[in-house]
C-alpha cells in the first residue's frame, strides 16, 4: 500500500520507542535472572551433588542458557531495530509538518500523495511576479519535504520490517563474532551496542554508512554526504556516533539536537553514578557552594570534579526541559564545557541570529542568562515577523567557546580558540542551507552574528576571513581586533552595527582595537538609549553592560531589525546640530 | 553612549590594560540600574504574569478582533536583576490578530488604552521610514513590558510581553 501523508501522520513512532524501551527493560532483567540463576544453579550441584546425573543436570542447564542467552540478544536487536525505525519516523513526520507548515503559510494545498496545488482563488487577483515567484518557491518547497517524508517513511518502514525478521540472525552472527549484545545495553544504551555491532563489523548488515573523512573538515561535504543518507540511516549515524554527529558542522541542527541529547543523558547518568559510587567510597568532598577555579588544586580533586561536570551537565538539562522549541546544537561535556541551544527551527527559519557572550561566563553559572537573551532577541524578531511577515526566525545562545574571566581578559587567546569555534559552526549552519536549497528541499538562510562584550572580539576575529554572515551586530564591545569595520571580510560593507549603551564603561575601553562606537571604524551605528515617543516624552534606555537584550529596549529592537534583515527600520542617532554638545538625542 | 569622549590613542592605549581590567570588573559584577530606574519589583514573577495577561486580555477586548497564539508562554526563566542577581520572569504567550483599522488610529487606541492603566508609554509610532510596521511598547508599573507591532501590507496586529525580573517565583 502507498504511504500518504494521513497514513504517515496517524503513524505513533512513540509506540515503537515504548516497545523498545520494554524489550530493553525485559532483556536488562533476563540477563539478571541469568546470571543469578547460574550462580545459584552451579554452586549448588557442585556443593551438593556428584556422580553422572549431576554432569548430566550441568550440561542440559548450561546448553538452556546458551538457548536462553541467544534468544536474549535477538530481542536486544530487535529494540535496536525497533528504537532506530521510531527516531526515523519521527525525523519523517517533522519533515511533513515542515511541508505542511511552508503549504500553510503561503495558502497552498498539500495534498495526501505529496503533491502540492494552487488554490485557484490565490490567482484570482493580479498580486504582480514577486508574488507569484513566492507561490511557486512555496510550492516547489512544499512539495520537496512532502516527497521527501513519505520517501523517507516508506524506507524506514521496510528497513524496519527486514531488519526485524532478520535479528536472531544478527544476533546469532554477532554472538559468534564474541560480542555480548545484552550486556552492551545493560551497560549504557542502545547506542553502545550500537558501536559494538560497527566494531564486530557487522556494519553492512545494518546499513550503517562510514563517515566520509572530509566531512569532518569539511562542512559542505558533511551536509552533502548526510543529504544522501536515508531517514533510518541517519538516524543509526546518530545512534552509534553521538558525539561525532552531535559536533559534526554541516549537518542539520535537529540531528545534532538529537545526538547531543544522547551525549547528555548519558554523561549525566554516568557522572551521577560515579558520584555516587565515590561517595559510597568515603571520598570527601571539598567545600560546597563556591564557584570552582578550574585548573586549580581543588578543581583536580575526583568527587569535586563530578560535582562540577554533573553541575554543568544539568545546568543545560535545565535549559531544555520544558522548551520543545529549542535543540542542543553543540555540547562539549569538558568541564567547563561549551554548549549552543539554538531557539526555534535553524534548519527552515529565514532568518538566524547568533548570539556570542562574553567576558567570564561558563555553562554551569551562565547558560541560563545567555539563553534568555538570545530568547528575547528571538521573541522579539518573533513578534515583528508576524506582524510584518518576515518569515520564520530563529536564535542561538552559543557559549561554543571558554570565555576569559579577570585574569587573562587582557589577552585575546580565549577569543582566538572561540572565533575558530564560531567560524566552523557558522560554515556548517550555512552550508546545510546552501545545500538544502540547492537540491530544491530548503531555502538559503539570513544569517547574523551579534557579539556582546569580549564577544565582540570574537566575532570581529572570526570575521576577519570570508564567512557566511549577512550582518554583524557589536554590543558593549572593547574592541572587535580590528580597526576599521573593512577588515570584517566575512561581512559585506556597510552591514556592521554597532550599539552602545549609557553608561557602558566596557565599551569605552577599546582594549582590542579602535572603538567600534568612533566614527572612524566605519560602522553604522544604533541606538540603544532614551529618545522620546509621539508624544515627545522621554523613553527608557538601555543602560550600562548588560541589558541591550530587555525586551522594550530600543537595543533589542534595533537588533531586532537588523537580524530580520530590515535596516531601513533600524533608528539611528540623529546629527547633533552644529555646536552642540554630544547628547544622543533626537526622535526615535 | 553613542558619542564619543575623544582623547588621544597613545594616551588610552597606555592605561587600556588596567583601566580594562578594573572597568570590566565593575561593570560585570557590581551594581546596575534598572532602565526602568532604580526600583526593585517587588511582587512575585508568577503575579507579574497574572497582571500583564490580564491586560493583555484587556487589550484584545478593547480591539475586538480574534486573537491566535503565534507563540506560547513560557516561565520561569532566567533573568537579571538591576543588582546583577538572578531573577525570575514570564513571558506571556505571542498573540496576533487580523485587523481592519488603519495602523496610525490602532496605535493611538493601544497607546491610549495602556495609558489609561497605567502603562508608561516608551514608543509609539511607525518604525523606519516606509510607514509598513508600526510598534507601541510600554511598561507597567512592576517593570513588565509588552510591545504590539502593527502591520500595514499584512494587516496583522502582534503583541508580546515579558515581566520584570523578580526575586522570587511566586505561587
Amino acid at each position: 500500500m502507498t504511504l500518504t501523508k494521513g497514513r504517515l501522520r496517524s503513524w505513533r513512532p512513540a509506540a515503537l520507542s515504548e516497545a523498545a524501551a520494554d524489550l530493553r527493560a525485559t532483556v536488562n532483567a533476563v540477563v539478571a535472572q541469568q546470571r543469578a540463576l547460574t550462580t545459584q544453579f552451579g554452586s549448588r550441584l557442585a556443593a551438593d551433588w556428584t556422580g553422572g546425573a549431576a554432569r548430566a543436570a550441568t550440561a542440559q542447564g548450561a546448553r538452556r542458557q546458551g538457548s536462553l542467552a541467544a534468544a536474549v540478544d535477538g530481542l536486544g536487536a530487535c529494540a535496536i531495530v525497533l528504537g532506530a525505525a521510531a527516531e526515523a519516523l519521527t525525523a519523517a513526520q517533522r519533515t511533513m509538518a515542515a511541508a505542511q507548515r511552508v503549504a500553510d503559510s503561503a495558502g497552498l494545498v498539500l495534498h495526501d500523495n505529496g503533491s502540492v496545488s494552487i488554490p485557484p482563488a490565490l490567482l484570482a487577483t493580479p498580486r504582480g511576479d514577486s508574488y507569484l515567484d513566492h507561490l511557486d518557491k512555496a510550492v516547489q518547497l512544499s512539495t520537496a519535504l512532502a516527497r521527501r517524508a513519505l520517501a523517507e517513511a516508506t524506507e524506514a518502514d521496510a528497513d524496519a520490517a527486514r531488519d526485524l525478521g532478520r535479528a536472531a540472525e544478527l544476533a546469532a552472527r554477532a554472538r559468534k563474532m564474541g560480542l555480548d549484545i545484552a550486556a552492551a545495553m545493560a551497560a549504557t544504551a542502545d547506542g553502545a551496542a550500537l558501536r559494538a555491532l560497527i566494531e564486530a563489523g557487522l556494519v553492512p548488515d545494518i546499513r550503517l554508512q562510514r563517515i566520509p573523512e572530509a566531512a569532518r573538515s569539511d562542512p559542505s561535504v558533511a551536509a552533502q554526504w548526510w543529504l544522501t543518507l536515508s531517514a533510518n540511516q541517519r538516524a543509526l549515524q546518530i545512534r552509534a556516533n553521538p558525539e561525532l554527529i552531535g559536533g559534526l558542522d554541516g549537518l542539520p541542527i535537529q540531528a545534532r539536537d538529537q545526538a547531543n541529547r544522547i551525549t547528555l543523558a548519558a554523561e549525566l547518568s554516568k557522572a551521577r553514578a560515579d558520584y555516587a559510587r565515590m561517595l559510597a567510597l568515603g571520598v570527601n568532598s571539598v567545600a560546597a557552594g563556591q564557584r570552582r577555579t578550574y585548573g586549580s588544586a581543588e578543581y583536580g580533586l575526583p568527587l569535586q570534579a563530578l560535582k562540577d561536570k554533573i553541575a554543568m551537565l544539568e545546568a543545560v538539562d535545565k535549559q531544555l526541559a520544558g522548551h520543545p522549541e529549542r535543540r542542543l546544537m553543540l555540547l562539549d561535556t569538558d568541564v567547563p564545557g561549551r554548549a549552543a541551544i539554538a531557539i526555534g527551527d535553524v534548519d527552515h527559519a529565514d532568518h538566524v541570529a547568533v548570539v556570542v557572550p562574553g567576558l567570564n561566563q561558563d555553562v554551569t553559572h551562565d547558560m541560563g542568562r545567555i539563553v534568555g537573551n538570545a530568547d528575547r532577541l528571538n521573541k522579539t524578531m518573533l513578534r515583528i515577523s508576524a506582524a510584518s511577515g518576515d518569515g520564520p526566525t530563529a536564535t542561538i545562545a552559543w557559549l561554543g567557546y571558554r570565555t576569559p574571566d579577570f585574569g587573562n581578559v587582557a589577552s585575546d587567546n580565549r577569543a582566538e580558540t572561540g572565533a575558530e569555534h564560531l567560524r566552523g559552526d557558522l560554515a556548517g549552519l550555512d552550508a546545510w542551507r546552501a545545500t538544502t536549497a540547492g537540491s530544491g528541499q530548503g531555502t538559503p538562510v539570513h544569517l547574523t552574528l551579534v557579539g556582546h562584550s569580549y564577544g565582540s572580539l570574537t566575532s570581529g576575529i572570526a570575521m576577519r576571513d570570508a564567512a557566511p554572515v549577512d550582518d554583524l551586530v557589536i554590543i558593549g564591545s572593547p574592541g572587535v581586533g580590528v580597526n576599521n569595520a573593512a577588515a570584517l571580510h566575512g561581512v559585506p560593507a556597510g552591514h556592521v552595527y554597532v550599539g552602545e549603551a549609557d553608561g557602558d564603561r566596557v565599551a569605552d575601553v577599546a582594549h582590542f582595537g579602535t572603538d567600534p562606537n568612533h566614527e572612524a571604524f566605519g560602522a553604522r551605528n544604533f541606538r540603544t538609549d532614551a529618545g522620546s515617543n509621539a508624544n515627545g516624552e522621554p523613553t527608557h534606555a538601555s543602560h550600562g553592560h548588560s541589558q541591550y537584550f530587555n525586551m522594550h529596549t530600543t537595543a533589542v529592537n534595533n537588533m531586532a531589525q537588523i537580524a530580520l534583515g530590515h535596516p531601513e527600520r533600524v533608528s539611528y542617532p540623529l546629527p547633533d546640530p552644529p555646536g552642540t554638545p554630544a547628547s544622543g538625542g533626537g526622535s526615535w | 553612549m553613542n558619542r564619543l569622549a575623544t582623547g588621544s590613542a597613545t594616551a588610552r592605549a597606555g592605561t587600556a590594560l588596567l583601566a580594562g581590567l578594573s572597568l570590566v570588573t565593575a561593570c560585570s559584577v557590581g551594581p546596575q540600574r534598572s532602565q526602568n530606574g532604580d526600583r526593585e519589583v517587588t511582587i512575585t514573577a508568577r503575579e507579574g504574569n497574572r497582571r500583564l495577561l490580564a491586560i493583555q486580555a484587556d487589550t484584545e477586548a478593547m480591539i475586538g478582533r480574534k486573537f491566535t497564539t503565534y507563540q506560547a508562554s513560557s516561565g520561569p526563566e532566567n533573568c537579571e536583576r538591576p543588582d546583577g542577581s538572578d531573577g525570575f520572569s514570564f513571558f506571556i504567550p505571542g498573540r496576533k490578530a487580523t485587523i481592519d483599522a488603519d495602523p496610525p488610529d490602532l496605535v493611538t487606541q493601544i497607546d491610549t488604552f495602556w495609558r489609561a492603566k497605567g502603562l508608561t508609554v516608551l514608543r509609539s509610532g511607525p518604525i523606519g521610514n516606509d510607514n509598513d510596521l508600526y510598534e507601541v511598547a510600554a511598561v507597567t508599573a512592576d517593570h513588565g513590558s509588552l510591545i504590539a507591532n502593527l502591520g500595514r501590507k499584512t494587516k496583522i496586529l502582534a503583541i508580546s510581553g515579558e515581566t520584570g525580573c523578580a526575586k522570587e517565583v511566586g505561587t
